[in-house]
């Protein structure tokens, strides 16, 4: 059982709630100055967003009318929503310091008789050579100084790929960060709980700042909690919700999903089909033309069919299928720091075609094999 | 009520006056009777020291915290070279380290050396009236086995202190301000003219 503590006013005797910002606060009842000095207190701090509403607006457009994204979506999509919400990151920081074992290399010259087997008598000196050689000497570095890092607190599914970005902006702005009081943050927007424990992360800082190094020591070590503000904005577009969060210190978006342009892909896919079809015909006219057409190709007409044939079963049947495949299959744009990507959320369905492009390969690999085997012969 | 007790009035425990600092301090001052206080310590105290600046401000000054570390250093080696090389070598004065978040690791902005070698005979600012002050945010108990390794780093700059045996004896700390002021690229400390660059998020506020 822990040993008690006494959360009084030393003051006026009032009872205290522990602080959630800063440990210098005021009394609520005599507003002396207090600080409050328990161990396992953690700082709380708030980068503030540097970014106006009419930066979100302005970015906001432009995505919309990036190449992957719906077209006229800025035109038909409603704005549901705005909310900041504040990311929270665990900062580790203190002193290290130690005598760091390095190790040096340095090139040494060594002079050496290189005497060939056959060597007869005479002077020895015209076989002298320099070696070079390579050693290792005892060095030390002595490190002392400060450590600083940053590490995601809870774990936001959307915002994988941004908490790498989130951890960089932290740390270029931590000189602007500001102690907060979570309750006054919490009328700013919505706060986000840090649901990764602690002990993880001041482990993993202890890692970083020894540098796997048992002969560095850790001098001093804080642990505390910076808010990043973000704002999420919700959109809907017919029957359909998405939503796209940006970063409200340094601008651009961090993650969030929307419609994808689907007229651009399909026609995409019968192109790349279509080129596809064109090279694996060729390819195959130029097999079945070695090893089995050469027979049957009197007057070339025929040869150029077969070609014609092949070429237009693969455009029309892998391209539309292709083309049905990438209408029916969930795709949206994933909206990233990286910039909009499209991804897939959800199985691809079965195509009417499938049957009929199964048929074509078993044919054109029987064929294929039969060259083979003719050839083999 | 018992307990211990997890509030502590930020007032100077021998005069009452309201104890300085800002929301991040860990150190707090009193003016009044010239005291800083460590408040994972409190109330213990450490002396508080003002320098006066050697050289004429060209804009508001505000004051830099560091740990001002005295006491004896020792050391020896199993190779005599080395301890003669090192015995040659001007001997480091006082240790004046960072109370703020220090990341530099460049010697040119290294103020600890610079100090350690070059600041002698300051003046002290007694009356201390209405400065300006960085928070200080860092507060290390250690100071034996800082000031030892500020000694070592000293010593590695003529020979490899591999297998040297060093220990410091701290005969006292004092919690020491030190006057800076904003420069065009950065910041100017005012004891022996330095310009640090990219430390201007030091400064305080307007």
């Amino acid at each position: 059982m822990s040993p008690p503590v006494n959360l009084n006013c030393p003051a006026c005797g009032g009872t205290l709630p522990a602080p959630m910002g800063s440990r210098k606060m005021s009394c609520r009842y005599c507003d002396k100055p207090l600080y409050y000095k328990a161990d396992d207190f953690i700082p709380r701090f708030a980068i503030p967003a540097r970014m106006k509403a009419e930066d979100v607006r302005r970015e906001t457009e432009d995505l919309f009318r990036a190449p992957l994204v719906k077209e006229g979506l800025k035109e038909s999509a409603v704005l549901l929503s705005r909310r900041i919400r504040f990311v929270p990151l665990y900062m580790v920081s203190g002193k290290r310091g130690g005598v760091m074992e390095t190790g040096r290399e340095r090139i040494i010259y060594k002079e050496v008789h290189d005497l060939p087997e056959n060597a007869g008598p005479g002077n020895l000196s015209s076989y002298r050579r320099k070696k070079t050689e390579i050693v290792r000497e005892e060095d030390s570095r002595v490190v002392l100084g400060d450590y600083r890092y940053v590490y995601e607190a809870a774990k936001i599914q959307e915002a994988e790929l941004a908490q790498d970005r989130l951890r960089e902006s932290a740390l270029k702005n931590l000189p602007k960060m500001k102690p907060v009081v979570l309750h006054e943050l919490a009328v700013e927007g919505e706060v986000i709980a840090p649901d990764i424990p602690i002990d993880r992360i001041v482990e993993k800082g202890v890692k970083s700042a020894k540098k796997d190094q048992d002969t560095l020591e850790i001098l001093e070590m804080d642990v505390s909690i910076i808010y990043y503000p973000v704002e999420e904005l919700l959109f809907k577009l017919k029957n359909n919700y998405f939503s796209v969060t940006y970063d409200l210190v340094e601008g651009g978006f961090l993650w969030g999903r929307l419609p994808c342009q689907r007229k651009k892909i399909v026609m995409l896919s019968f192109l790349l089909a279509g080129m596809l079809g064109f090279f694996f015909g060729k390819f195959l006219g130029f097999v079945l033309g070695t090893f089995s057409m050469s027979k049957i190709d009197v007057t070339g007409v025929i040869y150029a069919g077969s070609i014609f044939f092949m070429f237009a079963s693969l455009v029309f049947g892998g391209g539309l299928n292709a083309a049905y495949l990438l209408f029916r299959t969930p795709y949206v744009v994933k909206v990233s720091p990286k910039g909009p990507s499209i991804e897939k959320i959800g199985e691809t369905p079965e195509t009417p075609l499938t049957p009929f492009l199964k048929g074509i390969l078993s044919l054109i690999s029987t064929v294929f094999e039969g060259a083979l085997e003719n050839r083999r012969r | 009520m018992s307990g211990e007790r997890l509030f502590i009035s930020l007032v100077c425990p021998e005069c009452g006056a309201e104890l300085k600092g800002g929301a991040p301090a860990r150190v707090f001052l009193c003016m009044a009777c010239a005291k800083a206080f460590v408040m994972d310590r409190f109330p213990e105290s450490m002396r508080l020291i003002v320098l006066k600046p050697t050289i004429a401000p060209q804009a508001k000054i505000f004051h830099v915290p560091f740990f001002k570390i005295d006491g004896r250093f020792r050391f020896s080696a199993p190779d005599e070279h080395k301890v003669r090389a090192w015995s040659n070598m001007n001997p480091l004065r006082v240790i004046y380290y960072p109370a703020f978040p220090n990341l530099r690791n460049l010697y040119s902005e290294d103020l600890t050396f610079r100090y350690a070698m070059g600041l002698d005979g300051v003046e002290t600012d007694d009356e201390r009236k209405d400065i300006s002050f960085v928070d200080g945010t860092r507060a290390p108990g250690n100071f034996d086995t800082i000031a030892r390794l500020v000694w070592l780093a000293h010593l590695d700059r003529v020979a490899d202190v591999t297998g040297a045996e060093a220990e410091f004896t701290v005969s006292g700390v004092d919690y020491c301000l030190v006057p800076f002021e904003r420069a065009e690229d950065g910041l100017k400390e005012l004891m022996l003219g330095l310009t640090l660059k990219g430390f201007a998020e030091l400064a305080p506020n307007e």
